[in-house]
């Protein structure tokens, strides 16, 4: 088994949100609680939610964007909080998931991909421009696109410059959150191909956050589902969607519409838990129909489900139905 | 910067105020060069000499002094000193701001707290006591002038620059490793200079007169140096014997501040993005029809049931002379209790297409340039206003991606559905609401009472997108069009939309027009889908047909590039190249550049759609399954 290359205990995160008047009464939303995961070199982790479930909030804490409340981050086994935004950069990268906006809009885009290299790896300006080349031809920009603005590229070119950003860090791992939603289906092929192609040949890990079930299976090897701040079920990629055990990621999997298979939509109004006053026992209880009162009122354990994979359920699917 | 300049001038008025200023300034430099008397040398016997005398151009003062000498030494004065002003206040207020901005937290507090109390004096007294504590004189009056003008640079760049400071390339240049004093000058400062510069050019004119102001009263500069100020102090004493020597500074002051405002005005409108070309015009309410089209309206009955008939609709977007086919020559209808899928990517023109049926489209730039589009034998595109808006939510309803945009966020979202009944009916109060809570329970909304008296920003989105539904269904319309309705919602509450308005269509035999990206969502509502691409229909058939068996090959690559479920680990496989722009008319197969079955003879001619096994595809070269 290769080495891990992104350890994470117990994370947590709330945001303190001003309730009344002149902010007396503050009270703590949450985002994130008590997250545990790991990342095998090579490894691609999908992370797959629904809006609100904290999964953008989990990915920025990874890269020192949101500083945890409590927990650890280990890349290459340092913490990340140790680490000089110099180490950081050169550790973990992120792509963001609208990437005109992640472009400064009065820089050229051969100016923003000069930064990592000059601030990060203190290259001289032959060497910026050799690697920028390098760069560009891999992520099959063409090379005039260096001089020109962000606001001239199409979404799917703007995510490849992103990329190339990201490469330019020369991090071993990076962080992808929801890179291809913003974009038509056939431009969110064509990147989904350049990340594979790329991770191949720069040897990258990858964390991939996604709402669509669809993407995440077709380029993940592992696969943490997230529901309202926790992981939920975690483990193989394709063992997990082929007979999910939790009863959320089973209602995510008959929710995705498909071609040839009419949908059953869940009954009820299916909304999460209010953040600022979260249940005691299972958040998902509410809209689940195994639920029973120990889902209520007890902590939710943990039962390992397969090699690696766990889920956190009282009453898991355990058997086909 | 000559684009920049030719876009100031644009606005006539900020060229005349550029002239004027580049008039004065111009004489202000020449000053020492002009041959004009010193401006400080007294001849009491010669006091109060009229304008126009044989020595004196605008006449002499009460000491005798040359009054064009001491005016165009004033105004060098004056402008140096207000512009040295507005630069010290722009350039700490704006690094005030700009820190402020980015640093956020207790620093934001502690200088914004600051630049408020700074804010709380009334300008003119704390100038007045700003001179008294470091005594009168040009130096202290500029201190004084720029300090008080600190506070409106300080706030409006912080503004920006918290909203700024969040965004994603600042983050980014964060992650690529700069420091937050190089993240300050390199990525924030330039994204705040047009902000600083237009604060800067409509508040250096106020500066001007605010150092005459203090001059005036005697804090400024001292006898016997003129500025534009002191002058004006000192003719006030003569003011109705002579009037002249206050006249003249007046109206150099008048002069400069006109022109300066008026040229700020011009660059604020250039730097401006909010003002940039053509926003502010109104577009007008319907889709303006082009000429030809309106005078030969097609009356033809058709004898099918069709709820709505679309034929050779064409809709353009007209800038200047740029001309952008959005839509050509699409044609479909639907029936009663259908269900039409309208499919494509980005700049399709599906979007476009469900606007033009009701005339939404913004215009300008929208024009319809041909077609028909007819609801049960009513031509609506050669419809006036008034018979349009009877249509409108009536007839054809629309639901949109995200419905916070279209429901009034200051209103309950009870009163805007009753409002939205009593715009096409008549009748009592009580009514409407006890059909609008009909409605919200027919979209399946628990508790409609306490729905109904909610804001639409306390709702989540799934919620919302129900009450998008009620809404459309507020006035029991014929048919819907959805525009995207699920694609801003969550997997889970998509299912519940597709069968909420399944329901509505097999209980209400309500017919819907679908559009959407996403060939996954199609499959789950539609009864026929419609393929868009660079602006015309290329694939329309029965949903299960086009969706498991496509003919034209755009339909094909379409569908083998979107992941499915169930698949495990696959590799898509991308479509190359990108669709053709609508400028250009359409001498080929649209889709032939990033064709795999493309032949020579599809890039030669335009290709017709035609009918194969009762699916429309236009194609040459279809893909025909073994």
């Amino acid at each position: 088994m290769t080495e891990q290359i992104l350890k994470v205990r117990n994370l947590s995160k709330s945001f303190p949100v001003n309730r009344g008047w002149f902010g007396f009464n503050k009270r703590q939303l949450r985002a994130v609680r008590a997250v545990s995961l790991s990342v095998h070199k090579g490894d691609t982790l999908g992370v797959i939610g629904e809006s609100g479930c904290g999964k953008t909030t989990l990915a920025r804490m990874l890269v020192g964007l949101q500083s945890p409340d409590a927990g650890e981050i280990l890349i290459d086994r340092q913490h990340l909080h140790m680490l000089d935004s110099v180490q950081r950069g050169r550790a973990v990268q992120y792509v963001f998931q609208d990437p005109i906006s992640s472009l400064n809009p009065r820089m050229t885009i051969g100016k923003s991909l000069e930064t990592p290299l000059r601030c990060l790896h203190s290259l001289t300006s032959a060497q910026r421009k050799a690697a920028i080349i390098d760069i560009i031809d891999a992520v099959k920009l063409p090379v005039d696109s260096l001089a020109r603005y962000p606001h001239e590229f199409s979404g799917g070119q703007a995510q490849r410059i992103a990329i190339a950003r990201a490469l330019l860090a020369q991090s071993p791992l990076i962080v992808l959150d929801e890179p291809v939603s913003a974009l038509d289906v056939s431009v969110q092929a064509q990147i989904i191909e350049l990340l594979t192609e790329i991770k191949q040949k720069f040897d990258l890990t990858y964390i991939f956050i996604s709402h669509d079930l669809s993407v995440i299976e077709a380029v993940c090897d592992q696969i943490a589902v997230m529901y309202f701040g926790e992981i939920v079920e975690y483990g193989d990629c394709s063992q997990i969607l082929m007979d999910p055990k939790h009863p959320y990621t089973r209602l995510l999997a008959s929710s995705a519409p498909q071609i040839g298979k009419l949908l059953t939509a869940e009954s009820g109004i299916g909304q999460l838990p209010d953040p600022l006053d979260p249940p005691g026992g299972c958040s998902f209880a509410a809209r689940c129909r195994y639920a029973t009162n120990e889902c209520i009122q007890l902590p939710t354990p943990r039962k390992k489900t397969g090699n690696s994979n766990y889920v956190i359920c009282h009453h898991p699917i355990l058997n086909h139905e | 910067m000559i684009g920049f300049v030719k876009k100031v001038i644009r606005n006539r008025l900020a060229g005349l105020g550029l002239v004027v200023l580049f008039g004065i300034i111009l004489l202000a430099i020449l000053t020492p060069l002009l041959p004009l008397a010193p401006p400080n040398a007294i001849d009491t016997p010669n006091r109060f000499v009229l304008p126009f005398s044989d020595n004196a151009l605008l006449g002499t003062d009460h000491l005798g002094r040359d009054l064009l000498s001491r005016l165009l030494w004033g105004t060098q004065l004056s402008l140096a000193v207000g512009l040295a002003a507005a630069f010290i206040a722009g350039f700490f207020g704006a690094l005030l701001g700009i820190v402020a901005g980015y640093m956020g937290g207790r620093t934001d507090s502690l200088i914004m707290r600051s630049v408020d109390i700074l804010m709380a004096f009334p300008y003119i007294l704390l100038a007045l006591a700003i001179v008294a504590a470091l005594g009168p004189g040009l130096m202290n009056a500029l201190i004084a002038v720029a300090v008080v003008n600190i506070p409106f640079f300080a706030r409006n760049v912080r503004g920006v620059a918290v909203t700024l400071a969040q965004a994603d390339f600042i983050q980014s240049a964060r992650l690529s490793g700069r420091s937050d004093i190089s993240i300050l000058v390199f990525e924030l400062l330039p994204n705040v200079a047009s902000v600083i510069i237009i604060a800067f050019s409509t508040t250096v004119g106020w500066m001007i007169l605010e150092t005459a102001g203090l001059s005036f009263l005697g804090l400024g500069s001292q006898p016997p140096q003129a500025d534009l100020g002191s002058m004006l102090g000192e003719g006030r004493a003569a003011l109705i014997t002579n009037p002249h020597t206050s006249i003249i500074p007046g109206i150099m002051i008048f002069l400069i501040v006109m022109g300066i405002n008026l040229l700020g005005d011009g660059i604020r409108d250039a730097l401006d993005p909010r003002l940039a070309k053509g926003q502010l015009e109104k577009p007008s309410p319907l889709t303006r029809v082009s000429d030809g089209l309106i005078q030969s309206p097609p009356i033809v009955s058709t004898a099918s049931k069709a709820v709505m008939d679309v034929n050779h609709l064409s809709t353009n977007f007209e800038v200047s002379e740029v001309v952008n086919k959005a839509v050509r020559d699409v044609s479909f209808s639907i029936s009663s209790g259908e269900c039409l899928g309208l499919v494509g990517e980005s700049g399709s023109g599906k979007s476009v297409t469900a606007l033009s049926l009701t005339r939404l489209v913004a215009s300008p730039p929208g024009v319809v340039v041909s077609g028909s589009v007819r609801i049960s034998d009513q031509e609506l595109i050669s419809l006036p206003y008034e018979g349009i808006r009877a249509i409108r939510g009536r007839r054809v309803a629309y639901i949109f991606q995200d419905p916070l945009t279209s429901l009034h966020p200051l209103h309950r979202i009870g009163h805007q559905l009753t409002e939205a009944m009593s715009t096409h009916s008549r009748g009592a109060d009580s009514v409407f609401v006890e059909r609008a809570e009909n409605l919200l329970s027919e979209v399946r909304i628990p508790n409609p009472e306490r729905v109904m008296d909610a804001y639409p920003h306390e709702l989540s989105g799934g919620m919302r997108q129900r009450i998008g539904i009620a809404m459309a269904l507020a006035n029991d319309p014929d048919i819907i069009i959805a525009d995207e309705p699920t694609t801003a919602l969550d997997v889970t509450v998509q299912a519940q939309i597709l069968a909420i308005l399944n329901d509505l269509r097999q209980q209400r035999g309500l017919s819907i027009l679908f559009i959407s990206h996403d060939l996954n969502v199609m499959a789950q509502i539609c009864d026929r889908v419609a393929v868009m691409y660079a602006g015309e229909i290329v694939e329309m058939g029965r949903a299960s047909d086009i969706l498991e068996h496509p003919k034209h090959p755009y339909t094909a690559a379409l569908l083998a590039c979107s992941p499915q479920i169930g698949q495990g680990r696959q590799s898509l496989q991308p479509i190359t190249g990108m669709p053709p722009t609508g400028h250009e008319p359409l001498n080929a197969c649209a889709f032939a550049n990033r064709c795999s079955r493309v032949q020579p003879v599809c890039q030669q001619q335009p290709v017709e759609i035609i009918d194969m096994d009762s699916q429309l595809v236009r194609c040459l070269f279809p893909v025909v399954e073994s």
